[in-house]
């Protein structure tokens, strides 16, 4: 396997809706990658782009409709998607075809434009259920969410308060993300008295719908070295899908992110992830989520994430900062841009470009996480500088 | 395969019917925008690349083969050719592109009153009254063939 | 990427959107469809048209799937035969939902739940709503049983079962 290199970045403004069609939204984040890695489209010999269900966009054939956007004209090219997991699933696809010297250079770009659909996003969600078995009871996104978050509350004794305190981090931790949609000073008292959805999950503890797009741009060591000085590498891939049989399973913890996680582990030769990563990009569409993410990837014991989010381990300054962009909870949830999202700020924040969200300590190796699909699917990059 | 002994005769194959009723608001995009006020206007834009000096119609905010931003909207006459062309529902549709642009649009042509459609008459765009129009591509009623072409 | 002061993107604040101060088009479709439901599901909802809810049991595993499926998905072979199970089970997890799927709120709040359904293998259960029991009076573990609607009403559908209710006092 050839060694695999991140070069740039670039992502667009993240909000509830953008001017932009889906693919000026590819074009802008992909130029912006581009522009940083100093590279021209005629570099590039292939490109990967994620995004979410076409019920979003109200376009079928999303991919192709986004391909000259995603700067994939006549070029191998080739969309994946594991649902909200896809973000962090595009760069993997596209690490295999470094890795394996299928190609030099890969664009990847994560693109989604969820404010078409009327009258709100979240009825897309509703097609993702068993149209015999879920349905008919009117099943929304929002239950299984909570269902999960309240099953994690019971079994380790974890109060509202404790996952409140990750949304009031994210959102002020966004405050110094450029791209940011919901970035706040908020209280937990502000969390626990926002309006209740679908109990426990309450407005603070959710993230937004959004429009965006983000790009990196991967390349081998030989061109990596030729066109930068400070190239970032991915020391792990890991990814792992569990049954949609998701009331058979158990909902506390999510034990196809460990696998996930063990197996980018084991190709970065990580033995003791808690120690040997310095800081991680988790998913947080729900602040819950962050917590019970955390334990999946084996950044804290089962249970133990609140007490050290409690602990302020986990924040900017902490010994292990989780989620110093801002996350979904600050920056915004375009679904598959979204997990871009964290991929960039890994790779900005181990090239210390990061600005004022740099994190206090030194850091070498970082690590982004995406999951989703019917709370079914986990997916991990390991990055080192 | 054959399903498995317990399951073949213990119940009809069912068929559960519903709906998936979706709605779109679709924005037209940045450079969607600026054709749609240019047809407000009378007017076709399309947009040039300063690298490559290609026009494309409709316009684009980059230019697909240098994937730079596109570096300025420019006016196109509504002058042009028919590319090809299909006859439906007692209307003709034309695929009608114009000199020394790059895409072209899709649209109604208005038969001659004498003779029939063909590939290369030259048409040019009929806009409606300027208090008719609302920013899209119906702002042109149609092409119409223009005499002797 | 802090060289450069603002990112790309356009955002329509909410009030361009609703006066529409750009150009939109807009669309719906209806889409229909007819699924099947398939062999194993068909005869659970046959169950349940019967007021019995049935499941399948994978005899490497042993197994009891409920709802029933028509191969196991561990052994990764065909389940071998039809379970009657109890219309009783526990609560493994709940909440209350405020909001309809098009995010819209509801008039009334709705508890729903997972129910690991007795006799069946440990952690098999399905999604229901309850009834007949306050937000505040539900905990997880309560013991619950379903209640049906009356036989003449039934159709074979998951709504056969109108809700669980406790069976504790
Ligand atoms: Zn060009
Ligand atoms: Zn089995």
């Amino acid at each position: 396997m050839r060694r695999v290199a991140v070069v740039g970045a670039g992502m667009t403004l993240f909000r509830h809706r953008m001017l932009e069609t889906g693919k000026e939204m590819a074009f802008e984040a992909s130029r912006m990658a581009l522009d940083q890695a100093g590279l021209d489209i005629k570099d590039v010999d292939s490109v990967v782009l994620g995004s979410a269900p076409d019920a979003f966009d109200g376009v079928h054939m999303k991919g192709e409709y986004l391909l000259d956007g995603a700067g994939g004209t006549c070029k191998p090219y080739t969309r994946v998607y594991v649902g909200g997991g896809t973000g962090v699933f595009v760069p993997i696809a596209a690490w295999w075809q470094v890795a394996s010297g299928v190609a030099d250079i890969v664009l990847v770009v994560g693109e989604e434009k969820m404010s078409p659909l009327l009258p709100h996003p979240q009825y897309a969600f509703w097609s993702i259920f068993d149209p015999i078995l879920e349905r008919p009871l009117g099943v929304t996104l929002l239950w299984i969410f909570s269902l999960e978050m309240r099953r994690y509350m019971h079994v380790y004794n974890v109060k509202e308060e404790d996952i409140a305190l990750v949304a009031v981090k994210n959102k002020r931790n966004a405050l110094d993300h450029p791209a940011a949609q919901l970035a706040a000073n908020i209280t937990v008292d502000d969390v626990l008295k926002s309006e209740p959805i679908c109990w426990p999950v309450k407005r603070l503890d959710v993230s937004p719908t959004s429009d965006g797009a983000a790009a990196v741009v991967l390349a081998s060591e030989d061109v990596a070295r030729r066109i930068t000085d400070d190239p970032v590498w991915i020391t792990g891939v890991g990814w792992n899908v569990d049954s949609t049989y998701w009331t058979n399973r158990d909902l506390c913890y999510p034990e196809y992110l460990e696998k996930a996680a063990n197996m980018a582990y084991r190709m970065a030769h990580i033995s003791d992830p808690k120690k040997e990563i310095d800081f991680a990009e988790v998913y947080d569409p729900f602040d819950y989520k962050e917590l019970h993410h955390m334990e999946g990837l084996q950044l804290a014991r089962r249970g133990e994430a609140p007490k050290l989010t409690r602990e302020g381990v986990t924040q900017r300054d902490g010994d292990l900062p989780i989620n110093p962009s801002g996350g979904l909870l600050g920056v915004g949830n375009p679904i598959a841009a979204a997990g871009m999202m964290k991929i960039a700020e890994v790779f900005w924040q181990l090239r210390g470009e990061a600005g004022k969200r740099q994190v206090k300590k030194p850091v070498r190796r970082g690590l982004a996480q995406a999951w989703g699909d019917l709370m079914q699917v986990g997916t991990v990059v390991i990055m080192e500088r | 395969m054959s399903l498995p002994d317990g399951l073949r005769n213990t119940a009809q194959a069912k068929n559960w019917v519903d709906s998936l009723p979706l709605s779109y608001k679709y924005s037209a995009g940045v450079s969607g925008q600026r054709f749609a006020e240019g047809l407000k206007q009378g007017k076709i834009l399309g947009s040039k690349c300063s690298k490559c000096g290609e026009t494309f119609l409709p316009p684009s905010l980059y230019c697909p083969n240098c994937f730079v931003y596109s570096s300025d909207y420019v006016e196109i006459p509504p002058y042009g050719k028919i590319y090809s062309f299909a006859e439906a529902d007692g209307k003709a549709i034309a695929l009608i592109r114009f000199h020394g642009v790059t895409g072209g649009l899709i649209h109604v042509v208005k038969r001659p009153s004498a003779g029939r459609l063909k590939i290369g008459l030259r048409v040019s765009a009929v806009f409606r009254p300027t208090e008719q129009r609302k920013g899209d591509l119906t702002d042109i009623e149609f092409f119409e063939i223009r005499p002797h072409s | 990427m802090e060289s450069k002061k603002t990112l790309p993107g356009t955002p329509i604040a909410g009030a361009e959107w609703d006066n529409e101060v750009y150009s939109f088009r807009k669309h719906s479709v209806q889409l229909r469809y007819a699924w099947d439901a398939g062999s194993a599901v068909s005869g659970f909802l046959e169950g349940l048209k019967e007021g019995r809810i049935l499941g399948r049991r994978c005899n490497r595993c042993m197994r009891v799937l409920v709802p029933p499926r028509a191969f196991c998905e561990r052994c990764f072979r065909s389940t071998d035969e039809w379970v009657e199970v109890k219309d009783t089970g526990k609560i493994n997890t709940y909440s209350v939902s405020y909001v309809n799927n098009d995010a819209s709120r509801r008039d009334k709040p709705l508890i729903v739940a997972v129910i690991e359904i007795d006799e069946a293998s440990p952690g098999m259960g399905f999604l229901h709503v309850l009834g007949e029991v306050e937000p505040s009076k539900v905990h997880v573990d309560m013991k619950v049983k379903a209640v049906w609607k009356p036989r003449d009403e039934r159709v074979g559908a998951i709504t056969d079962i109108k809700y669980f209710k406790p069976l504790e006092v």
